[in-house]
């Protein structure tokens, strides 16, 4: 049986990129965990009434830990910004179906913003043969840097709009000159704003390498049964991002909608 | 404090408790029966049925909004057969009534509908003449007696001896001239809210959330208009299933005394997937702490002014 469960706040700092990390005492969710970019549906007090999907940073099993690293746009996620060490948090989880990783295959991570965090998982948990491509706004917003290019023996490539920070531009510049450069990805996984992850994609059809990307739509009950995260897949059919996805594989997805 | 017995009647259905799940809240069962045992409700509401499969409105189809939420899902289902083939035994496995949700852009396809379902052995019917989401049909035979009475008419000629519940939209000035007409056209019950028609605009964008512009407000925001038109229409005499905005065991008990006879939870799913367990309860403590013998005992039990 699911459950819902109550889980510890047990750290929450600020990075310097004005997102948040958060580590939570999971109370048994942290062994359900099947793959990196499963989410978390959190209730954000009494005030809001709907959860927030929110993506599982890094976990252990045996420690009983989640990580969530996330940005405080709105109501709900600024209250979860305030929380303190020690508060409980009303949490279902883990949700949703994560990254398909052979465990020592080669991905090229891609991520873009407050998309980076799910990777991170990849990179520890799925598979240490990783690379990642990661795009941020500016260097001021860059994050995970350094823990990223610790669990990432292929190294990272990083990309910020403004030139602050690496290459001055997108991602899939550096995505199309990592699988020209290697061609030896087992597989791209992406997750970041849509237009990103379309661009992505396209890459990916031409290099002829298999890209997964992770889905972000507006959630209700988070678990399949209200059916209002419709996103139209490539049959023109509506699947579901919390059950069906977040993560589906590139050529699944409609990105024309 | 007494130990009140749960059980309700709702036209002739006994439920072993009065609390249901409303129709598009909870799927066909699958994704909260995770949770718990299926068992433990009175009733499970089934997602809207339609007679051809539907894909549903683009998305956004959620909007939060003050203790509430909109939404415009427009009645995304697989059709009214793949329900029978490959719901419904799923259903049949726990001991729990299966009331199925109707939706027709005609009148004879609400009668196809019924034939259906009753041979296939669902316990109750709920006709949906209330939907705020579909263009064709929906609301216009919740908004037209004469139309809600042939709808209804069509159904319980089809239905054979399954009980006919017609959903009545809170979308209308006089919500008995409706619940009348259904009556006299022969539903067995009536059920009531749905949601009522909002729109939510980012001001940034200055775009609706809902990429239909317009949606259907459920959650706590309607509890206070569903009591007041659970009330109104309890003087017509048909038993009724209750619901908008129920999240505890006051919101339902408050329901019942204006007239319900069992009510539905629905959005407080997504707040809280054991919300049904917990209103259950609650109702039992306050029959409990009223000393009643049974919780039935609450409908219709208000002390109006
Ligand atoms: C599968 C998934 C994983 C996510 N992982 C992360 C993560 O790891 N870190 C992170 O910072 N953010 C993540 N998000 C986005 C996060 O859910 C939103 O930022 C958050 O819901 C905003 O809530 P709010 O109350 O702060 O904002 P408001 O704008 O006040 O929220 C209003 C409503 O809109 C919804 N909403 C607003 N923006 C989004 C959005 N982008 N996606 C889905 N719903 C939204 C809210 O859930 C809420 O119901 C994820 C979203 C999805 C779907
Ligand atoms: C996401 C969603 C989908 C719904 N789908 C249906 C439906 O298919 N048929 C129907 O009759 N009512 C539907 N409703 C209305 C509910 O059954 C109920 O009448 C309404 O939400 C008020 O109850 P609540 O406040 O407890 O949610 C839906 C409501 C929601 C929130
Ligand atoms: S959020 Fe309810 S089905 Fe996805």
């Amino acid at each position: 049986m699911r459950v819902q469960t109550d889980c510890n706040v047990l750290e929450l700092t600020q990075l310097a990129s004005g997102g948040w990390t958060m580590t939570l005492e999971s109370h048994g969710i942290a062994e359900q965990i099947t793959a990196p970019g499963q989410f978390l549906h959190i209730r954000c007090g009494q005030g809001q009434l709907l959860r927030r999907p929110i993506s599982i940073c890094n976990w252990s099993a045996r420690r009983d830990l989640i990580r969530v690293v996330f940005e405080a746009r709105g109501e709900g996620t600024r209250w979860l910004s305030r929380r303190q060490v020690g508060d409980n948090l009303d949490v279902l989880g883990p949700l949703g179906n994560g990254f398909a990783m052979e465990e020592n295959g080669r991905y090229l991570l891609v991520g873009g913003g407050i998309g980076v965090p799910p990777l991170l998982g990849c990179a520890v948990q799925g598979s240490r043969n990783c690379t990642a491509v990661l795009g941020f706004r500016s260097a001021g917003h860059a994050m995970l840097l350094e823990e990223f290019g610790q669990a990432c023996l292929g190294g990272v490539r990083l990309a910020t709009d403004d030139g602050s920070l690496g290459h001055h531009g997108f991602v899939d510049t550096l995505v199309r000159h990592e699988l020209e450069q290697r061609q030896r990805y087992d597989g791209v996984l992406a997750c970041g704003p849509k237009p990103m992850l379309k661009s992505v994609a396209v890459v990916c059809r031409e290099k002829g390498v298999p890209c997964q990307v992770s889905m972000e739509e507006r959630m209700g009950c988070g678990v399949g049964a209200c059916l209002v995260c419709a996103c139209r897949n490539a049959q023109s059919h509506y699947v579901h991002v919390c059950q069906d996805g977040p993560v589906f594989p590139a050529e699944e997805v409609d990105w024309n909608e | 404090m007494s130990n009140p017995a749960m059980s309700v009647q709702l036209a002739g259905m006994e439920l072993k408790n009065p609390v249901v799940v409303a129709s598009g809240t909870f799927g066909f069962g699958r994704e909260y029966g995770q949770f718990y045992d299926l068992s433990e409700l009175g009733a499970i509401c089934v997602k809207g049925l339609t007679a051809a499969p539907r894909e549903g409105n683009p998305p956004p189809r959620i909007a939060e909004t003050p203790m509430g939420i909109l939404n415009s899902v427009g009645l995304q289902n697989p059709g009214v057969d793949a329900f029978i083939s490959t719901e419904l035994p799923f259903l049949h496995r726990y001991d729990v009534k299966v009331i199925a949700n109707i939706s027709g852009n005609t009148p004879e396809e609400y009668g196809e509908m019924c034939q259906k379902l009753s041979s296939a052995g669902v316990d109750m019917i709920e006709v949906n003449i209330s939907c705020p989401n579909v263009k064709a049909g929906g609301l216009a035979y919740g908004t037209r007696p004469d139309l809600a009475a042939e709808v209804t008419r069509m159904a319980k000629d089809h239905a054979g001896k399954i009980p006919v519940m017609v959903k009545l939209s809170p979308n209308v000035t006089d919500v008995t001239e409706i619940a009348r007409a259904v009556a006299d056209a022969g539903a067995d019950a009536l059920s009531l809210i749905n949601t009522l028609r909002g729109m939510r605009i980012d001001v940034s964008s200055r775009r609706p959330i809902l990429k239909m512009n317009t949606g259907g407000l459920s959650g706590p925001a309607v509890l206070p208009i569903a009591v007041r038109m659970v009330w109104e229409v309890a003087s017509i005499g048909l038993p009724i299933l209750g619901m908008g905005g129920v999240s505890d065991g006051d919101g339902a008990a408050q329901l019942m005394l204006a007239g319900a006879s069992a009510v539905a939870v629905g959005t407080a799913c997504f707040v809280d997937p054991y919300a049904p367990i917990k209103v259950r309860d609650e109702l039992r403590d306050i029959a409990a702490r009223q000393g009643l013998d049974g919780v039935s005992q609450l409908t219709g039990a208000l002390r109006p002014w």
